[in-house]
């Protein structure tokens, strides 16, 4: 072995002689030593200190962004105009649809490497299937739901991380019933889907979702009208839970830690006033500094196919503000006995945080942030594995949950900041599993009244939800067990799993 | 008017279909041996003052006031007891606010009202979930304390207008005619209904009913598929 290596070489020595990453964690790994050996970002020494003090976290985006952090492709231009860079035609049987999308998934960038968004699978697929028995195209429903079936294992095992995101919905078809049945089936984590959801989707189908998520905790419900009235249409749910325009994305995502910043004072006035607006005002240069870098230096849109061939486009990207620990936050200023998720006047302070924050986040301007009118989109972030004692976003702190009406009741009233996402996570007993209408009449208040996201699963469900992505507990246990796991976010979940008690998740039974 | 309050769950996942508002209201004429909630059968009057600050009174008006929150979160209200048709008069009045408003409702009952008053509640309500107990007259005083001449009326008129939601038996081993009732409600096209057959627990039952035998699962299964063969296709084991 080398002597006297500098950390970063010592670095990339573990990685490279790691006996439980993955050939393709490696190479991943190592691109990102190689891009954190430039430092390319200008960055104040105001900044530097807030970064060091972990109040302002860049999500481990690298020092030299070379792609938007999400993308989100336009997959239905891509399926009538199919691609010239992969020398692809536009589909005509199901066959050939689901072989351009998997090639395509190969080629889409993103902070995982992996693509965060796969397309609204159902729409995409249901031109072919239920064709007229004479159309050379044709294929049976039965051999369809087998074609179905191995392009979501392909997507399992070869698309290694649990942020790629596939979308249903908001109306039933044909394929999603099919995508429903082979999920229940397959009992994988990978992909992450979100079922659009509103009045127009068929009860039937909602059932279905909802009986599907008990069994492998997916999909999760997305208020469509909400999402829409802020989007229009043309949005989709991407990563963990983000709402972003399609044939656009996020350049970048950090996050502010509420619940660091506010242990800086024990003045609500000083936090409010100043703390608040100070650290927005660097956050925000920080990220203009990251989206200057991938659009002027990188010059991302100059080059990449997907831009090219118009599958993404610079006008429909904008970039988020993420936030995390409000509720400690909140708590950190509150007496004794008065807790966010069980108290008025927490959850009073907490809306006037949110005003705050808003209000402050919305002075600012880049022009590069073309989807929103200039402006940062805030993000209710769902932590990272190290996180100790900070709860994702404004979520209540697990192992505080009140009852359910009381945990909607709150969630309501804070989600509508967040277009760029936000949720919630239930666990259910089996009894509860049983009537899924239950679950479904709580969903259509929670929607009609504010609520923007709900993700659920069964309390023996194997795949379980962390915070925003889906890890199988099996996993977890391989992993700790020191043997390698195929799938990064395992990682990520059994950090998760020792530090954020995500194991302790309120189970809720029939009646609590 | 006042109606004489138990208890209320505000999100129940096993009293109806979906996600239920629950009033339990105070008093039952019927006495079971395994009676889980014995709290509730105690006529009104009969309470002792302590009993009685247990039992809260609300208006029909005050009532329907508190489960209104809760509207855009359930698929409907479900009375129970105690046996809540004994506050007839307050349940019709609660029945008549809550429909004014859209909501779905039940009646959790057994059975025992008189026809002519189950015919003027049906007006009022969308459906009942009717327990019965025993086919055997006898057995049926046993455990209840009552025959169920009208409860077995009152099953064929609640489904000859199509308006059980939801028919129950506690099943206790060698003790409750199981196989004669499934045979009797065979008989009376009791088929197509949902049949929710409850192995009996004598966990939180006292007295005499701590002594009744409760039914393993095997026993569950041999009458659940016994239900089968007579005819009937949506049985719920609990």
């Amino acid at each position: 072995m080398q002597k006297n290596m500098t950390p970063m070489q010592r670095e990339i020595y573990d990685t490279i002689t790691s006996d439980i990453l993955t050939y393709e964690m490696k190479v991943n790994t190592l691109a990102k030593h190689a891009e954190n050996a430039l430092a390319v970002l200008e960055m104040s020494s105001v900044i530097k200190t807030y970064r060091d003090a972990g109040i302002i976290c860049d999500l481990f985006e690298g020092g030299a962004p070379y792609r938007p952090r999400y993308i989100v492709p336009d997959y239905e231009k891509f399926m009538k105009q199919g691609s010239a860079f992969l020398k692809l035609e536009p589909a005509n049987s199901l066959y050939d649809a689901i072989n351009n999308l998997q090639i395509l998934y190969r080629h889409v960038p993103s902070i995982t490497t992996f693509p965060v968004y796969i397309g609204n699978i159902d729409l995409l697929l249901e031109p072919y299937i239920g064709l007229e028995k004479d159309d050379p195209n044709y294929v049976s429903d039965e051999a369809a739901y087998e074609a179905i079936k191995r392009f979501l294992i392909y997507i399992d095992r070869t698309i290694t991380d649990s942020f790629c995101h596939a979308n249903i919905g908001p109306k039933a078809t044909q394929t999603g019933y099919m995508i429903l049945r082979a999920e229940r089936e397959l009992q994988d984590s990978i992909p992450n889907i979100t079922l659009k959801y509103n009045a127009e989707t068929a009860v039937e189908f909602a059932i279905d979702a909802v009986k599907t998520s008990m069994i492998t905790a997916k999909p999760s419900f997305a208020n469509h009208d909400m999402f829409a009235s802020e989007f229009g249409e043309n949005y989709a749910i991407v990563s963990c839970y983000n709402g972003l325009p399609i044939g656009g994305g996020s350049y970048t995502l950090a996050r502010l830690v509420l619940s660091r910043l506010a242990e800086k004072t024990t003045d609500l006035d000083v936090f409010l006033k100043e703390l608040l607006p100070d650290v927005v005002a660097q956050m925000i240069q920080y990220m203009d500094e990251r989206i200057r870098f991938i659009v002027e230096e990188v010059g991302f849109f100059g080059h990449h196919f997907l831009s090219k061939e118009g599958l993404i486009n610079y006008e429909n990207f904008t970039a988020m503000f993420g936030m995390v620990g409000l509720a400690e936050a909140v708590n950190h200023f509150m007496p004794e006995g008065e807790r966010f998720g069980h108290s008025e006047k927490a959850e009073a302070l907490g809306l006037q945080i949110m005003e705050i924050l808003q209000a402050e986040v919305n002075k600012y301007d880049n022009p590069h942030l073309k989807a929103t009118n200039g402006h940062y989109l805030l993000h209710a972030q769902v932590g990272i594995d190290t996180d100790i004692g900070i709860s994702p976003g404004v979520r209540i702190p697990i192992g505080e949950e009140p009852p359910i009406y009381e945990h909607i009741f709150n969630a309501q009233k804070f989600h509508k900041y967040f277009p760029s996402g936000v949720g919630d996570i239930f666990t259910f007993d089996q009894t509860v599993a049983k009537n899924p209408e239950y679950v479904l009449n709580l969903i259509n208040g929670a929607f009609k009244n504010g609520m923007r996201y709900i993700s659920f699963y069964g309390d023996d469900a194997d795949v379980i939800r962390i915070t925003g992505y889906l890890v199988k507990k099996s996993e977890i246990e391989k992993l700790s067990r020191g043997e390698m796991v195929l799938r990064d976010t395992v990682v990520l979940g059994k950090g998760a799993v020792d530090n954020a008690r995500v194991y302790e998740r309120k189970v809720r039974d029939e009646s609590n | 008017m006042i109606g004489y309050i138990r208890n209320m769950i505000k999100n129940s996942a096993v009293d109806g279909p979906g996600n239920r508002f629950v009033v339990f209201l105070q008093g039952c004429q019927f006495n079971c041996l395994y009676c889980h909630n014995p709290e509730t059968i105690k006529s009104v009057k009969l309470l002792t003052a302590e009993e009685a600050s247990e039992v809260h009174t609300y208006s029909p008006e005050a009532l329907v006031d508190m489960i209104l929150p809760f509207k855009d979160y359930i698929s409907g209200v479900t009375f129970s007891g105690g046996e809540c048709t004994l506050q007839m008069e307050f349940l019709i009045a609660v029945c008549r606010l809550l429909k004014a408003e859209g909501i779905h409702i039940l009646i959790d009952t057994n059975g025992h009202m008189s026809l002519a008053h189950l015919k003027t509640l049906e007006a009022h309500v969308d459906g009942f979930m009717l327990d019965l107990k025993a086919l055997d007259s006898k057995i049926h005083k046993t455990l209840t304390g009552l025959d169920n001449k009208r409860v077995l009326e009152n099953f064929i008129y609640l489904n000859a207008i199509s308006k059980l939601y939801e028919i129950r038996t506690v099943i206790i081993p060698e003790f409750v005619d199981d196989q004669a009732l499934i045979d009797w409600l065979s008989a009376h096209e009791g088929c197509n209904l949902r049949y929710k057959l409850i192995a009996f627990r004598n966990h939180g039952v006292k007295g005499e009913g701590k002594k009744l035998k409760p039914p393993s699962t095997a026993y569950m299964r041999s009458i659940e598929n016994y239900a089968i063969q007579k005819g009937f296709k949506n049985i719920v084991l609990i």
